[in-house]
């Protein structure tokens, strides 16, 4: 009896407590898992920092982390069980438009505030085509923290602009990511008075293609272009990279565009002067960056190489901060918090404004950087301003 | 001895189907809104057990299909395409889609079913890729190329829920689909029933063994595995359209993943092969230890997983069907060698 009603009595000293629970959904398995590994290290970093100043309202947050595997049904059955098992109030993580898509009906149902990192299709520019950003960027408790897809071209486009080349050969991977990638690289660079001399496809590994691309290379050998752009995944960056020196093709600028960098390619010999675009760069020269990665390294005993970990870190702060803020989990407040607050990330101050089609809108295209591997470290070539190292060209 | 009828197999069938598909009642009667994630489990589980039983139906005539992404792509593109360029009942697009699927099959089996063994394998493969290639040619107001397209969900409940609460608008969705889902698995089981319980099931069985004795025997071998091609195919494409509606959209990598491939043979190797039982068996196995670790091994659980596949496939050549026949069998040994002991002379106690 004395038992009975202890527990009792502990039930209703926890209920007093509003602890607030966050659900995460990232493929932390698969072949996204890189990513998705990513972001659990900076939601690891935000949380232990953030219960380490207080927590949120006053008690420790609590993350639930579901495994997507970047894939639909899987995402589905983890996001419902998050609403309906567990019942979060708040949806972090996010990535891949396809399981973003597939998700956006039990969001509508549930309408939980969703903070999403990944999920880039935006469908601007394309009239046959409604992306995320068309389907849920008006909605009131979306919060959408990667830039859209066509915030990454402007962003290419200023760089390109700023460069002044003036022929591009392009080679992309064969998918989703990289024909339409391709097709509006060639329209915006002709655009600006740029001579597109090659617009060839390929298959990437990581979409069974064999790793060979001394057939396309050759072309861009024969086509002499200023400028190598190209586009595929994070298998294909040191093959590649390695047959164009092999084949002696030297055009004085090669930028890759994979969605990430593998693990450790800073160092590799075939990688010097390739440049690419990145959304967080340890030695960028703000504190908070210098911040981030120290404790970073102190928590997860290595460099963060993929900016998603500094996307998932700011965007757990932006809850805990607007939370606090609210004073309340209150949805309303909450929101209006998430719509008015200035949050802290590893790239300066950053808050949600509105995009062409989404309300609430995080990063843009100020976010990304433009580096460069020089020996065997990534120097950030551009913007001028925030720039570690002078470009260098490659003959 | 004259073999039995599908009739008590279809019964049985008819029994599993009818429990299932009270399911939904029963885990919303047991967990309320915790209903909803339980039933879109029950959906993952029951689309595998589509695509098991449905690769098995080929494999029972000896033929390694490598080709079921590509029959389940055209089946989601087959929906996508027809709504867009006809505006066409979403729910037309889901039998058009068996029968694009069944198509294509008729012509891919024609061509390649005189191939053997790892040849008819490596061709099936590529007939993925090849269809991946046109459909990203196709023009882009069509499908989207690269991108691929958007379709409407086949249950909008929100719409007709007036004010319910979310969980129930969200677990009329799932039971809509759930059982619309169900219902393929239940033609599936039809098909594999009939099949298993009549006279293909010999010719099944002998064109596997030895299709050139099946020839002598007056079995038609391409006849036979082109039969059991296209049946397959058909339900496969279905599936393809039915998920198609239910993700929202497709696009060729994601839909013609080969991903898709290895589950619909990987799961009925895993259940036992040539049986209507052993995939459907293997498929909510499967789900269910995958779910259950992952719940309770939340940062191992895929190596746990991993084992207990390789474990099973080490232990049990036979797969689960196998397992479960042996101990029967032992089960029944034992127990007509219980009843054949002689008595002990002086009684039990001696």
């Amino acid at each position: 009896m004395k038992r009975a009603l202890a527990i009792a009595l502990l039930s209703l000293v926890g209920l007093g407590f509003a602890q607030v629970r966050i659900g995460v959904l990232s493929p932390l398995t698969g072949a996204a898992a890189g990513t998705g590994q990513a972001q659990l290290r900076g939601f690891q970093l935000a949380l232990e920092e953030i219960n380490a100043a207080g927590g949120v309202l006053g008690q420790p947050l609590e993350l639930i982390v579901e495994d997507t595997r970047a894939d639909p049904a899987t995402a589905v059955a983890a996001f419902e069980k998050l609403m309906t098992e567990d019942g979060v109030e708040f949806i972090a993580g996010g990535y891949s438009s396809g399981v973003t898509l597939a998700l956006i009906e039990s969001f509508r149902t549930f309408q939980p505030i969703v903070s999403w990192i990944g999920g880039a299709s935006s469908g601007i520019g394309n009239d046959d085509f409604d992306g995320i950003e068309e389907l849920i960027g008006q909605e009131d408790w979306f919060f959408h923290v990667h830039p859209w897809d066509y915030q990454n071209v402007e962003a290419t486009f200023g760089f390109l602009g700023d460069l002044g080349v003036s022929s591009v050969a392009v080679l992309h991977e064969d998918g989703a990511f990289g024909t339409p990638g391709a097709a509006g690289l060639e329209a915006g660079v002709e655009a600006m008075g740029i001579d597109v001399v090659l617009n060839e496809a390929f298959t990437s590994t990581l979409a069974g293609g064999t790793g060979d691309f001394r057939a396309a290379l050759s072309k861009v050998g024969a086509a002499n272009p200023d400028m190598l752009y190209w586009i595929g995944y994070d298998s294909d960056a040191q093959p590649l990279s390695s047959q164009l020196k092999e084949l002696g093709v030297a055009p004085a600028y090669v930028f890759g565009a994979p969605p990430g960098w593998p693990t450790g390619i800073d160092t590799a010999p075939e990688m010097e002067c390739v440049m690419g675009l990145i959304g967080y760069l340890p030695n960028l020269p703000n504190p908070e960056a210098v911040a981030f990665a120290n404790a970073y390294r102190a928590m997860h005993g290595a460099d963060p190489d993929n900016y998603m970990a500094a996307l998932a870190y700011a965007q757990l702060w932006s809850y805990a901060d607007a939370i606090n803020a609210a004073g309340t989990t209150d949805q309303a407040a909450v929101i209006a918090q998430l719509e008015a607050g200035t949050f802290r990330s590893p790239m300066g101050e950053w808050r949600f404004k509105p995009s062409v089609q989404a309300k609430h809108q995080g990063f843009g295209s100020d976010m990304w950087l433009v580096f460069q591997f020089q020996d065997g470290r990534r120097e950030i070539v551009w913007p001028a301003d925030r720039a570690t190292a002078p470009l260098a060209a490659c003959r | 001895m004259r073999r039995r009828g599908p009739w008590l197999d279809l019964l049985a069938a008819a029994a599993f189907v009818a429990l299932l598909a009270a399911l939904p009642a029963v885990l919303r009667a047991a967990y309320g809104q915790a209903s909803v994630s339980y039933l879109a489990l029950g959906i993952r589980a029951i689309g595998l057990a589509v695509l098991a039983l449905s690769w098995d139906l080929v494999a029972r005539t000896g033929q390694l299909s490598l080709a079921h992404a590509a029959f389940y792509g055209a089946g989601a593109y087959t929906a996508a395409v027809l709504l867009k360029l006809t505006g066409a009942p979403l729910w037309l697009g889901i039998p058009l889609a068996g029968a694009v699927a069944a198509v294509l099959a008729l012509g891919l089996g024609a061509a390649t079913l005189r191939l053997y063994g790892i040849y008819f394998a490596i061709a099936t493969l590529a007939f993925a890729e090849v269809l991946k290639t046109v459909v990203k040619s196709l023009p882009f107001a069509i499908a989207g190329g690269s991108v691929g397209t958007n379709l409407p969900p086949l249950f909008r409940p929100e719409f007709v829920a007036g004010a319910m609460e979310r969980w129930e608008v969200a677990f009329l969705r799932n039971r809509g689909y759930f059982l619309v889902y169900l219902g393929l698995l239940a033609l599936a089981i039809v098909v594999s029933v009939l099949v298993q319980r009549s006279r293909l099931r010999h010719a099944f069985t002998a064109v596997r063994t030895n299709e050139f004795v099946a020839g002598v025997m007056g079995v038609n071998p391409a006849r036979t595995k082109l039969a059991a091609f296209v049946i397959s195919s058909a339900v496969v494409g279905m599936l393809g359209a039915i998920e198609a509606h239910r993700f929202g959209s497709v696009n060729p990598d994601a839909t013609f993943s080969v991903h898709t491939t290895v589950l619909a043979l990987v799961t009925p190797i895993f259940g036992g092969l040539y049986t209507t039982v052993g995939p459907i068996l293997a498929a909510l196995v499967l789900s269910g230890v995958e779910e259950t670790l992952k719940r309770t091994l939340s940062d191992g659980y895929l190596v746990a997983y991993g084992v207990v596949l390789v474990v099973s496939i080490l232990f049990m050549p036979r797969g689960l069907v196998g397992l479960f026949r042996g101990l029967a069998r032992r089960g029944r040994a034992r127990a007509r060698a219980e009843a054949t002991r002689p008595e002990p002379v002086g009684g039990a106690d001696a």
